[in-house]
């Protein structure tokens, strides 16, 4: 089940809202907390129940782990915290590599002559973030900073379903709190009417903007070979557009889900595409990943130098945006994604520790043809084919402006003049219009109340869509 | 206000989605709930999302389906020479199963069906019997259910074709007549011909004759003798679309034309003893076959041809029946095993 469904909207949300606050009003409001978690166990059993036991268990095994822990804590036992600790490790990195790189290291034994059979394992979603959420978690306990260790709190903390699939990564700290508080188990007016007005603002992002482009980007992305320059730019353009407006529509609203439920959840984007430097753009864009990294990979990198050096401090850089770059997947297009950021984030560092010249433009420019890059590396179905694309962007295939339509394309969702005013909407709506949160900040009004009204008509009328039916040629 | 506030966005995005809902109920542009409004002209050209309407609300008693091969059908013709009032149904690049499916939405729908006209595709007659064409389909629309209407109702695309109906008919237009519905003549005027067809075409590579085996018949027992044993009542009237000559080179130079022909006769077996069929083949028309000016690629052909396919099962030219598939069968191996494809190449 996505937020972006019909039955998310119509029956699932509204259903576990009005329960979660009934729950929340009576004399046992504990029982809210049970309810939100067996409504997202219901949530991500629904998109594939066969990975339910996946995430039932991973929630049993750390909480059985981070108990080790904190009973070492609480005893002085370092061995025991360390153990546990350890333990908590390689179960949930091993548990991150065997789905999602295991594959990837069979292939490259097998170019080197291995023979080993490929386990085509499919990826259960969200295992990046709820395995990443633990490890956190894990991580605090070790420090000495969680204390909390409620069974219920827990998993909900893990499995709460506004975050669950796609992030923004949670911290215990911020949301142990919350679960505790039994004030924020009723209803509160404020706090619906900014969390709807986040997730229709997620909603329209998501389903009207991002969706619109995907049929566009994916003609362009199978057969780069019958894009000329211009139409290659455009076709990169609007992939960094349709990846942002998904991502962050799909951020805003979680956010916003989880606002309707009183509860704060960290927001993951704050006007990235307005950043003048590499290192602002990471501190902008999927926000929650940025600290997340920090905390797990640069802070004990950089505490791993005896000095702390400007080099200490780079070469940390390098190591935590490198893995930023490989968590998103696993394939050498994802290597030179990582390669990409980590040396743009060094040569950041060094500009600004020599203080050489930049003008702000020049910056933003640099910085988005970097994002363009690290995009079009992205979204390339391989290395071949993303080389194929930059081949296409410096004119390889032809000079000149032509839309990708090709023979052998399935379907188009935008034509003629749609897309080329599409993407100039998305484009104005990145540098010029307030982000979202600051949006729902305002007070609200009649007029923003019948603005708000159409706009989730409008997006819940672009959650279907007819496809064209092309034909082959014979 | 906030709670008022909220009140107003939850009931005024319901009462936007009524408004667009009732609109798209009243117009229902793919004939999902009613038959076109006289008042309206409606343009029908989405085969997959309007087919499956036209076969539920329309009123006839005869149907025209298969793939483009079908497309240039009219209706107006079967009309006068079958007597009928008649519907065509097509499929772009569709399989049998989607084909097969829809005439059994057809005969379940409309009992005053009696005549089913099939353009049996030759090149897809031994593939895999799920075949589909696409990967997504509009289901929403081929099944009873009202909770997955949603798909249709709350849609921008078919408001907009609502919508664009309205501005059709007030700009004077008139709701496609089958006769117009999915044929491409016009659309591939002037290409063709011999010359435009060998720009296209491109001759495989010359592999040995391949040894017998039997043929996986399971796509014609699933998809065509399921349905015509079920229907007894309906009379069916089969053909195998009139590829050119080019096709047999093709398999010639794959090395199986031999078992091509081989599994034609097995369906011609197959096929045949059912008194509901009429079962044609215009493969013994060479004349036909080899006209490069019939076909504007290997398969496609003109809408004449379309309109001399009617006269032929109105009259029962090319019918094939068990006294004389035998006969047809070898002058079809005499004539395409033994023709001499590489004269087509020669200037």
């Amino acid at each position: 089940m996505l937020f972006n469904s019909y039955t998310f909207i119509f029956l699932f949300f509204p259903i576990v809202l009005f329960v979660y606050f009934r729950l929340g009003e009576s004399r046992r409001s504990d029982w809210a907390n049970v309810w939100l978690v067996i409504a997202s166990l219901f949530f991500y059993g629904y998109w594939e129940v066969s990975f339910l036991p996946l995430l039932i268990g991973s929630i049993l095994i750390n909480y059985w782990i981070s108990g080790g822990i904190l009973s070492g804590k609480e005893s002085g036992n370092v061995q025991r915290q360390k153990i546990f600790f350890g333990l908590g490790l390689t179960f949930n990195l091993g548990l991150l590599v065997w789905y999602k790189y295991m594959d990837f290291f069979i292939r490259n034994i097998n170019l080197l002559g291995g023979d080993i059979p490929p386990l085509h394992l499919v990826l259960p979603l969200g295992i990046s973030f709820f395995t990443i959420t633990q490890v956190l978690y894990l991580l605090d306990c070790y420090a000495g900073v969680a204390k909390d260790h409620d069974f219920v709190n827990y998993a909900l903390f893990v499995s709460f379903f506004p975050h669950l699939l796609s992030g923004p990564i949670l911290y215990h700290k911020q949301m142990m709190t919350q679960f505790r508080d039994e004030t924020l188990r009723r209803p509160n007016w404020g706090n619906l009417a900014r969390g709807l007005s986040l997730f229709i603002i997620g909603f329209a992002k998501k389903v009207v903007i991002a969706d619109s482009f995907i049929s566009y980007v994916k003609v362009g992305f199978d057969k780069p070979e019958s894009l000329t320059l211009i139409s290659a730019w455009l076709t990169a353009i609007a992939y960094m557009m349709q990846l942002y407006f998904d991502f962050s529509g799909y951020s805003d609203m979680a956010v916003g889900l989880a606002r309707m439920m009183n509860l704060e959840i960290p927001i993951n984007f704050n006007a990235p595409y307005r950043a003048s430097n590499l290192i602002t753009f990471w501190q902008r864009w999927h926000m929650s990943l940025t600290n997340a990294i920090t905390a797990c990979v640069y802070m004990p990198v950089l505490r791993s130098f005896k000095k702390m050096t400007f080099g200490a401090v780079v070469f940390s850089s390098f190591v935590a945006f490198f893995v930023v770059g490989i968590w998103h997947g696993a394939g050498w297009k994802y290597v030179a994604f990582a390669l990409l950021h980590s040396s743009g984030i060094v040569l950041n560092h060094l500009w600004r520790h020599y203080h050489w010249w930049m003008p702000k433009t020049l910056g933003r420019v640099l910085t988005l043809l970097v994002v363009l890059g690290g995009s079009v590396l992205f979204r390339a179905e391989s290395f071949r084919l993303a080389g194929k694309m930059f081949y296409a962007m410096i004119g390889g295939y032809g000079m000149g402006m032509s839309l990708p339509v090709t023979k052998d394309a399935q379907m188009l969702s935008l034509s003629g003049i749609q897309f080329p005013l599409m993407l100039i909407l998305a484009v104005i709506l990145v540098i010029r219009c307030p982000s979202s949160n600051e949006l729902i900040k305002r007070k609200p009004s009649y007029t923003s109340m019948v603005g708000f009204a159409i706009l989730l008509g409008y997006s819940i009328i672009h959650l279907s869509s007819i496809t064209e039916f092309l034909y082959f040629q014979f | 206000m906030e709670k008022r506030w909220c009140e107003g966005v939850i009931i005024g995005s319901l009462l936007f989605l009524f408004c667009v809902g009732t609109l798209i109920v009243v117009i229902d542009p793919f004939f999902h709930y009613h038959k076109p409004l006289k008042s309206l002209a409606y343009r029908i050209n989405y085969e997959r999302y309007q087919n499956d309407g036209i076969v539920k609300q329309f009123d006839y008693d005869a149907m025209i389906t298969g793939t483009s091969s079908s497309a240039n059908f009219k209706t107006s013709e079967m009309d006068k020479l079958f007597g009928t009032h008649a519907i065509k149904v097509c499929y772009d690049g569709g399989g049998f199963k989607e084909i097969r499916e829809n005439i059994e939405r057809a005969i379940a729908a409309n009992p005053d069906l009696r005549i089913i006209v099939w353009g049996l595709d030759y090149n897809v007659l031994f593939i895999n019997p799920d075949y589909t064409g696409y990967k997504e389909y509009p289901t929403y629309l081929y099944d009873d259910s009202i909770i997955n209407d949603v798909n249709y109702i709350f849609n921008s695309a078919v408001l907009r074709k609502s919508l664009s109906n309205l501005i059709y008919t007030i700009k004077g237009g008139h709701t496609t007549t089958f006769d117009e519905y999915s044929n491409w003549t016009k659309a591939y005027n002037g290409t063709f011909g011999k010359t435009n067809i060998l720009k296209k075409y491109k001759r495989p590579e010359k592999r040995e004759i391949q040894t017998y085996r039997e043929p996986d018949t399971e796509n014609v027992e699933k998809n065509i003798l399921s349905l015509v044993k079920a229907n007894p009542d309906k009379e069916f009237y089969f053909f195998l679309t009139p590829y050119s000559i080019l096709v047999f080179d093709g398999y010639n130079r794959a090395g199986i034309l031999r078992n091509y022909l081989l599994w034609e006769k097995e369906v011609i077996k197959m096929i045949l003893p059912y008194e509901n069929v009429h079962f044609f083949s215009f493969f013994d028309e060479f004349s036909m076959i080899t006209n490069f000016d019939n076909y504007r690629d290997k398969g496609h052909y003109h809408e004449r041809i379309n309109s001399y396919l009617l006269e032929c099962m109105a009259t029962g030219k090319h019918r094939l029946t068990m006294e004389n598939y035998e006969d047809y069968c070898q002058r079809e191996w005499d004539f395409y095993t033994n023709y001499d494809y590489d004269a087509i190449y020669k200037k």
